[in-house]
């Protein structure tokens, strides 16, 4: 969330899009009915009536809910734009300020309404610069040398304010969306006409200054062939309308999981280290530190890449110039310099793990090499992917290639429970199981960073029941264990495991050099199962519960020798950014960070520990535990829900992201006062220099308009190198505008925008997926789109829901939603059993049935001219537990995303019968 | 102390049934076993191990669909039928206290007043035919492993009902603070706890009246004509906001 939950109040337009914020996140309705108490506007789009289009708002008669055929985001909000720009609903200051409207593209860049098309084919549909690619996960690739801001000057780029240039973002964009008309999102997305415009003039009423509306998204976004493309086009609507920034505005990911974002921060995926810095690879510029360092610093300094270049411009303050700091209070918390006695931290650089330059490693290709038997072992940590993954008959099938499979989790997953699954002939199965019970999320302590970036200190309700631990004391075993079994090293690849440190080089509580995450309290007096106090795995080596503090600390990070400073050495780092010298993140092992967007999440600068010094005992400071109810003072009584001392926020407690956007920004009479004054986030009063500045009467923390403490002003939007957001997005591998595309499986040949490409050219896919897992483009054999979304009264995988008799209650089974139309063709009764047929269930197997769920809230589509059913399943059902069923990831394909990899879970085509004996259609 | 009510506010109910799992949590009755039968309305109805029940109704078609949903459970009337009609006056109306004026069926706390054979008037007396007790067959409930139990609650055939969580506010564990110089929050009952959008609030009497007139004329004019207040005769203490007219919901025009 750029914004968070709290915020949402504060919006006058909401748009749910891509996600069933009533099913998934039903307390985030809290703050949707209190925006609506006060007047805001509900807008609900999906393919199906669901729980949260039942509260869509009523206008001039018009309910504003919309239909929309899965995997057609895109064009929806493309039409939004479009008529935004044909109706005068565009916050041309706003656009012009902060976004890279005004910016030069190199005259050879061509967008997808020219002549650029698949290398061999005609027509229209992709951007310049496809050509094969050499990557075994993708048929085609862009070279972008086109796809860059045309200079005069060196690093800065040239701009034309007013947006008339043919080569400017702007005018690009415009011939972009030309294709994108009432008629024909309406015919590629099966919403009416009528309702498209009512939704499309509510939403971009907001253009206006003081109104806001905010974008609530989750899985229905993202997991598409094409979903990275569909949250840019609601990042670029926000744009468009001035709602980035400000309060009720903003593009919120509703997180699928409490802690997705603390993981996802901490680099849960595989191409970012913690605190998103790039993975290393095997490309050219990452071989040694210094390399690395300059992808990060390389012509990124503040001042040489103004745009325009003028005098008197803002600076921009291009963020990600600090990475080269980053990256070495990285290397120095898990190879400090005092441990392994290097001179500096190449050595340990080196020892960071690369990744093959052109070759992806997400949950896809994964299984795919798992299945080629590249991947002999898996340890499933809270996941259950026999379920939850994409095409799960395929994935189910490659665990049975692993020679050894480890689940940590509360119950036997269906994952842990593969090899005796319906159908499986488990002698035949070589792979060992093991199982380590763990504790749940109320048996541990530690922190949990919810969607608005809040990271909250949680404490263990109870004690974990029977041998169960905390995740982190069985890591904590796993990694002192491993450290041993490398010990003493000597040959290079055993370097990195033996020489690195285990736990926070200086311990909060103590001695320095303590080596793990063990906790310092000593035992806690528990009893295991057997009714002794010793773990009965425990092998004489001592499992020792771990301390979730030490973990903090060394993820926020401290001063070490190597700065020079006695006065610091030991002590917290302030922060990751600060303008006295020495006060924030230094480079070349001077200080250690963890996790540079959680540096100063346990500070309290009144009281630093010094933990070179023994004698300091006492730990406080851990701001993640703040429990302030009370807003900040605003001298006004504007209050917005900020919220700031309760928890604690990345980055710098920054609780709405880019909010220097909320301003008017340089040039403009009104600079540095807010937009919206009745909810005002920053405000430095009239010139842009009153005392209401930031951190000042309740303000949110200042980002971009100015440093904090003052300072030259910034461009807004600091973590690009220009400053600008991206309207004109080049980092994307799909293309720097969004273009429509049909999902991997579609019901037609051919694309309803009337270009020459079907599906997305570089999305995502294996050879053996384009083999065995796409049904023929228009095929009768599959002629019904179907969907998978979840449910309020089940979780994920379901072993936390579907182990509980109550839910269970609710929701036994699973089922498929049909329209009563589709029904009455194939004679399905409400309540009837029934079986979806996919690609992958023709090839993979097993079958998957459900009963039938006979719904008006599924109406059949009229895309493309012609008639097109649209059916959903839930996926999280399986073969254990209190209540079993049929997953419906038997039926989604193993595909995903050219950017991310994120398998199209939302948009695939099937057929369905009554079941056994009934017909398909 | 003040007679309170409640108001169960349908405009403002997503229908994800957290009041239903906080009722059956709260008063420890076992879990129904279930099919799914083309609804998420699960169980059908109202039972001894169901006090509160979402029940989901489709209405309309195409642009004008409407999703409604309806806590049902029972009303609370002034003069409560049942309680007269119970042979065994096992029925009572508390005379003090937050729940004055709320009806309970002395069953919830003492199991041997009804009886699972008993012909339970009460049922035949409620001027809302609100279901209040399981009587079809032998009730039949999942266990944690996922094993049926055919038999085994304390409520199995008798009647039971909501009863006000009278004993959350009883509690004196609970009390962690006042709420508004009446009772603390956390003391409320269970279902209004845990509604994430505030569709169910207890209040004065006169004010929660007055509260759920406001929001009809305000859903009058945002799209929902037909919205009123139910029920719009018999005077009881928990009242609701529906979106359309009654007969929509088939509720009966006490």
């Amino acid at each position: 969330m750029t914004n968070h939950w709290i915020d949402i109040q504060n919006s006058d337009v909401i748009m749910i899009i891509g996600s069933n914020a009533a099913e998934n996140h039903p307390v985030s309705f809290k703050w949707v009915q209190k925006a609506i108490d006060k007047g805001a506007k509900l807008i609900v789009v999906d393919p199906r009536y669901t729980r949260s289009a039942s509260k869509a708002s009523v206008v001039d008669g018009v309910q504003l809910y919309s239909q929309m055929r899965s995997g057609t985001d895109i064009a929806f909000m493309m039409g939004m734009m479009k008529w935004a720009m044909d109706n005068g609903r565009i916050n041309t200051e706003y656009v012009k300020s902060c976004t890279n409207a005004s910016f030069l593209i190199n005259s050879a860049f061509e967008t997808c309404r020219e002549t650029s098309v698949i290398p061999g084919g005609t027509g229209t549909g992709t951007f310049s610069g496809l050509g094969v690619s050499g990557a075994a996960h993708k048929q085609y690739a862009y070279n972008t040398s086109s796809w860059q801001y045309q200079f005069v000057v060196a690093n800065q780029p040239d701009v034309d304010t007013t947006l008339g240039n043919v080569d400017s973002v702007w005018k690009l964009l415009e011939a972009q969306l030309s294709a994108y008309d009432l008629a024909t999102v309406s015919s590629i997305t099966g919403a009416d006409q009528t309702v498209l415009e009512k939704i499309y003039d509510v939403y971009t009423s907001t253009y206006e200054d003081h109104l806001s509306a905010c974008i609530m998204y989750a899985m229905g976004s993202t997991q598409h062939t094409y979903g990275t493309q569909n949250v840019r086009t609601y990042a670029m609507m926000q744009l468009l309308l001035g709602n980035v920034g400000v309060a009720g505005g903003g593009i919120n990911a509703l997180r699928g999981e409490s802690n997705v974002q603390g993981s996802t921060d901490m680099c849960l995926l595989w191409h970012i280290l913690p605190g998103y810095l790039a993975a290393t690879t095997t490309k050219i510029s990452h071989k040694d530190r210094a390399g690395y360092k300059n992808t990060y610093s390389s012509g990124k300094s503040a001042q040489d890449i103004t745009p325009g270049g003028g005098i008197g411009n803002p600076i921009s303050l291009a963020w990600w110039r600090f990475g080269v700091k980053y990256i070495d209070s990285l290397l120095q918390a898990w190879w400090p310099l005092e441990h392994t006695g290097h001179a500096n931290l190449d050595t340990a650089y080196g020892y960071l793990p690369k990744a093959t330059a052109g070759k992806a490693y997400s949950h896809i290709d994964i299984f795919e090499a798992m299945d080629a038997g590249d991947i002999k072992g898996l340890m499933c940590w809270g996941q259950n992917p026999a379920v939850g993954g994409p095409n799960v008959g395929f994935e189910r099938q490659a665990l049975e290639k692993l020679e050894w499979l480890v689940s940590v989790d509360l119950w036997e997953t269906e994952t842990a429970a593969f090899w005796k699954r319906p159908g499986a002939t488990p002698g035949s199965i070589p792979t060992v199981v093991y199982q380590l019970p763990a504790a749940a999320s109320y048996e541990k302590e530690g922190s949990v960073t919810n969607s608005g970036r809040w990271s909250q200190w949680r404490y263990n309700a109870l004690e974990a029941p029977g041998n169960a631990i905390d995740d982190l004391s069985i890591i904590n075993e796993l990694g002192k264990r491993l450290i041993t079994a490398y010990a003493p090293g000597g040959t290079l690849l055993d370097d990195p495991v033996a020489n690195l440190w285990w736990g926070p080089y200086c311990d909060p509580l103590g001695a320095a050099g303590a080596g793990n995450w063990n906790d310092a309290h000593g035992a806690d007096g528990r009893s295991y199962d057997d009714g002794s106090t010793v773990h009965p795995n425990d092998d004489g080596a001592g499992i020792l519960e771990a301390d979730p503090h030490k973990v903090s600390w060394e993820i926020n990070g401290y001063w070490c020798p190597t700065c020079g400073d006695a006065t610091k050495i030991g002590k917290r780092v302030d922060g990751f950014w600060g303008t006295a010298p020495l006060a924030t993140l230094q480079e070349d092992g001077k200080t250690t960070s963890g996790n540079w967007l959680y540096c100063s999440h346990y500070v309290n600068p009144g009281d630093p520990i010094n933990c070179f010094d023994t004698s300091a005992t006492t730990v406080t400071g851990n701001r993640q535990e703040n429990r302030d109810p009370n807003e900040k003072f605003r001298g006004d009584g504007k209050y917005i829900g900020l919220y700031s001392n309760w928890s604690v926020c990345w980055p710098l407690n920054r609780r709405i992201i880019y909010n220097g956007a909320s301003v008017y920004q340089c040039g403009h009479a009104k600079v540095g006062q807010p937009l919206a004054p009745d909810k005002w986030v920053l405000d430095f009063g009239v010139g842009g220099t009153g005392s209401t500045g930031p951190n000042v009467n309740g303000s949110d923390v200042s980002d971009g308009f100015t440093a904090p403490g003052g300072g030259a002003p910034r461009y807004p939007f600091i973590m690009h190198r220009e400053g600008h957001a991206h309207l004109f997005g080049a980092g994307r591998a799909d293309g720097p505008f969004p273009e429509h595309y049909e999902p991997f499986d579609t019901p037609l040949t051919s694309n309803p925008l009337g270009t020459n490409v079907l599906t997305s050219p570089t999305l995502h896919a294996h050879a053996r997926a384009w083999t065995n897992e796409q049904a023929t483009p228009g095929s009768a054999e599959f002629p019904i789109i179907a969907t998978t979304y979840r449910l309020t009264e089940h979780w994920q995988a379901g072993q936390m829901t579907r182990n509980n008799p109550w839910l269970c209650q609710l929701m036994p089974e699973g089922f498929v939603e049909l329209s009563e139309e589709l029904a009455t063709i194939l004679n399905i009764q409400n309540g009837d059993r029934v079986e979806v047929k996919t690609k992958r269930t023709e090839v993979y197997g097993p079958r998957m049935t459900a009963v039938a769920c006979v719904t008006k809230r599924f109406k059949p589509y009229n895309v493309d001219g012609k008639v097109i059913h649209h059916i959903g399943t839930v996926w999280h059902f399986g073969y254990t537990g209190c209540c079993t069923d049929d997953s419906g990831n038997l039926l989604t394909p193993h595909v995903g995303d050219a950017n991310t990899g994120i398998p199209e879970s939302k948009a695939f085509t099937c057929n369905i019968r009554k079941y056994p004996s009934g017909s398909f259609l | 102390m003040a007679e309170r009510r409640m108001l169960i506010d349908s405009s403002k109910c997503i229908g994800c049934r957290a009041c239903q799992i906080a009722c059956q949590q709260w008063h420890q009755m076992p879990a129904e076993d279930t099919s799914f039968t083309g609804s998420y309305q699960n169980p059908e109805d109202l039972s001894a191990a169901n006090l509160t029940l979402t029940k989901f109704y489709e209405v309309g078609n195409n642009g004008d669909l409407r999703w409604l949903f309806f806590k049902d459970q029972c009303r609370h009337c002034k003069d409560p039928e049942c309680k007269m009609a119970c042979p065994l006056r096992a029925i009572k109306v508390f005379k003090k206290g937050p729940a004055v004026g709320w009806v309970v069926i002395k069953s919830t706390c003492d199991p041997a007043v009804c009886s699972p054979n008993a012909i339970k008037p009460c049922q035949v007396a409620c001027p809302f035919k609100t279901k209040l007790y399981s009587q079809l067959g032998i009730p039949r409930y999942r266990k944690n492993d996922g094993s049926v139990l055919v038999t085994g609650s304390p409520m199995d055939g008798k009647a039971n009902k909501c009863d006000f969580c009278y004993d959350r506010w009883r509690n004196a564990n609970l009390k962690t603070g006042l709420y508004k110089g009446t009772f603390a929050r956390s003391n409320r009952p269970a279902c209004e706890l845990v509604c994430p959008t505030g569709a169910i609030k207890t209040g004065e009497f006169v004010k929660i009246r007055r509260k759920a007139n406001r929001r009809v004329r305000y859903l009058q004019a945002n799209g929902y004509p037909n919205a009123q207040k139910y029920p719009s005769g018999l005077v009881t203490h928990v009242i609701w906001v529906l979106q359309d007219d009654r007969h929509v919901y088939g509720l009966p025009g006490a």
